[in-house]
């Protein structure tokens, strides 16, 4: 197999888009099968994956082409998130789900580490008021409810708050 | 993964995220545990995605828990109301805790309760246990128990506590609150027998402890893979015939390591605070095949009387070296033992990591020439070794010009 073949992928609407062998061996998803089945000169569908998601997958992918430490990019919990990176996950709160859930789906462990990240710096340090805000979420706990996980739960949060 | 759905639309992508539980707790693993207790109080979805995340750990060198034991040492918090939430706490949350460092006796004894779910621990670490200066109603009443039930035994003199040995019995016969913690402490490795790893408390009591009692609770843990015993010392070979499947242990010292009858492939890492004889090192290692890392304090020759030097020399020449060994580190090698050093030094030909050996001239040398394959070296102001490199490379080098 040659190192400049190139594979054509088709999202869920049916839009095609070709891209080099190694780019498309960042997802392990696409790795696996393609190794499995080799190159049959079809397109892969990605019934799972829209169009505007996939070219953003395949930005990162292509960034972090020849990047040696690719898969344990984003191991270390505590590391801060690099300046390309984090430029790329400024996006809306949908887009930014709908990559978890393509990285995911297509099993690309460092830009997973890295969308789930940036949810998590949303969430953190912040109240469970102001955590429903950020994600519009409806508290639909009964008062009864939340006063008794509240007791439970929340004692280490409110004593240092 | 690869049934067909319909593609994602935006407004559905949250709600998608939040209903693949992998994917929040993937999210979660990236928040502490402050945030997690946040996440609970969101609504019920949330609350069942994160109680378990919140649960899974829980230690008290680490916040929330270091601040809520700071502010009852100081009084801002009673150490009733604690105790009753702690109590709730691990009967309600107990079986989701896998790892609990529990540094103060309130929370040893709370999870060691009768009413405790906390029996699924995969790592238990106590380290130093501080204690609050009321003795808890618990310990108590557990005195109470034991001396009930050896009430029942008329013949021997009453023994409240089972792992503490006789010595131990009469010299804190009055300290009755450490007591209880040890007490409390085997509880709970004896109701959470799938424990992979543990560290004992610090504690001046832990010397009194019954070497049988520890080795009959210790050999019920069928999955201990790491085992730190702090000041306890316990007969080495007695040790791991009860937890052969051992791969890391530490410890101050260890009685009879030099008298090991069997083979123990699976100990991997050993950790020794104190000095060992020349002789007995060898004699141990012999029948450690699988040793990849070892730290002592020293080591030391015997008595020229003994063993004389002549003779530890014949013994290394005459002995199989430990290939596998690949990490030495030696805290605080004594002077007199140096030249034993230099000599072990020649049975260790695959070390790569060296970590705080004095080194003397005897053994710099002998590191030059016996371990070829030296690839760091941590000691302050120590040698470069990208001696050892170039030597490496220049061999290589000539060997394939040949």
């Amino acid at each position: 197999m040659s190192a400049h073949s190139q594979i054509l992928l088709t999202s869920s609407e049916g839009t095609e888009f070709i891209i080099d062998r190694d780019i498309a061996d960042k997802s392990m998803l696409l790795k696996c099968m393609l190794e499995d089945i080799g190159e049959i000169g079809q397109a892969v569908p990605l019934p799972n994956v829209s169009g505007p998601i996939l070219t953003k997958v395949i930005e990162y992918c292509t960034h972090h082409r020849d990047d040696p430490n690719f898969l344990s990019a984003n191991d270390d919990v505590a590391a801060e998130i690099d300046e390309w990176d984090l430029e790329y996950c400024k996006v809306d709160q949908g887009t930014l789900y709908e990559l978890i859930l393509a990285a995911n789906y297509l099993d690309i462990k460092p830009l997973m580490d890295l969308t789930c990240k940036t949810v998590a710096n949303m969430i953190k340090a912040k109240s469970p008021e102001e955590i429903r805000k950020t994600f519009n979420i409806t508290n639909d706990f009964t008062p009864e409810e939340e006063d008794q996980v509240r007791r439970e739960n929340g004692k280490g949060s409110r004593r240092l708050s | 993964m690869l049934e067909s759905t319909p593609a994602v639309i935006k407004e559905a992508a949250s709600s998608k995220v939040i209903a693949l539980p992998e994917l929040m707790e993937h999210i979660g693993h990236y928040l502490q545990q402050s945030d997690h207790a946040s996440c609970t109080l969101v609504c019920r979805a949330w609350n069942e995605i994160f109680t378990p995340l919140l649960w899974a750990k829980l230690d008290t060198h680490t916040k929330p828990w270091s601040k809520i034991m700071y502010k009852l040492d100081t009084g801002e918090i009673q150490r009733d109301e604690l105790e009753g939430w702690c109590k709730t706490i691990f009967e309600k949350h107990g079986h989701r805790i896998r790892h609990l460092g529990a540094h103060w006796n309130t929370i040893v004894e709370a999870a060691s309760l009768e009413t405790s779910n906390c029996r699924n621990l995969v790592s238990l670490s106590t380290e130093l246990v501080k204690h609050s200066h009321v003795t808890p109603t618990t310990v108590l009443a557990l005195v109470a128990d034991f001396v009930d039930f050896n009430n029942d035994d008329n013949t021997h003199e009453p023994r409240q506590f089972p792992w503490v040995s006789e010595e131990g019995m009469t010299k804190y016969r009055e300290d009755i609150r450490y007591r209880g913690t040890v007490e409390r402490f085997f509880l709970l490795i004896r109701q959470n027998l799938s424990l992979v790893r543990i560290q004992f408390p610090i504690h001046g009591v832990m010397k009194d402890v019954s070497q049988e009692y520890v080795f009959e609770a210790l050999s019920q843990l069928r999955n201990l893979k790491e085992l730190n015993l702090v000041w306890l010392p316990l007969a080495l070979p007695t040790l791991l015939d009860t937890v052969p499947r051992l791969e890391r242990l530490q410890g101050h010292s260890f009685p009879d390591l030099g008298s090991l009858q069997h083979q123990y492939p699976n100990l991997r890492t050993l950790s020794i605070r104190t000095y060992i004889l020349f002789t007995n090192l060898l004699s141990m290692l012999n029948h450690l095949p699988g040793l990849e890392e070892l730290q002592i304090e020293s080591v030391l020759g015997e008595p020229e009387s003994v063993v004389p030097y002549k003779e530890a020399c014949r013994i290394v020449e005459t002995s199989a070296p430990f290939l596998r060994l690949r990490t030495l580190q030696v805290d605080n090698q004594l002077r007199p033992g140096d030249k034993y050093m230099a000599l072990f030094l020649r049975m260790i030909p695959n070390l790569i990591r060296l970590v705080n050996l004095t080194l003397v001239y005897a053994v710099k040398n002998a590191l030059w020439e016996y371990c070829y394959f030296l690839d760091e070296i941590r000691i302050v102001d120590g040698p470069n070794v990208e001696a050892w490199r170039e030597r490496r490379a220049q061999q290589e080098k000539e060997s394939q010009q040949q």
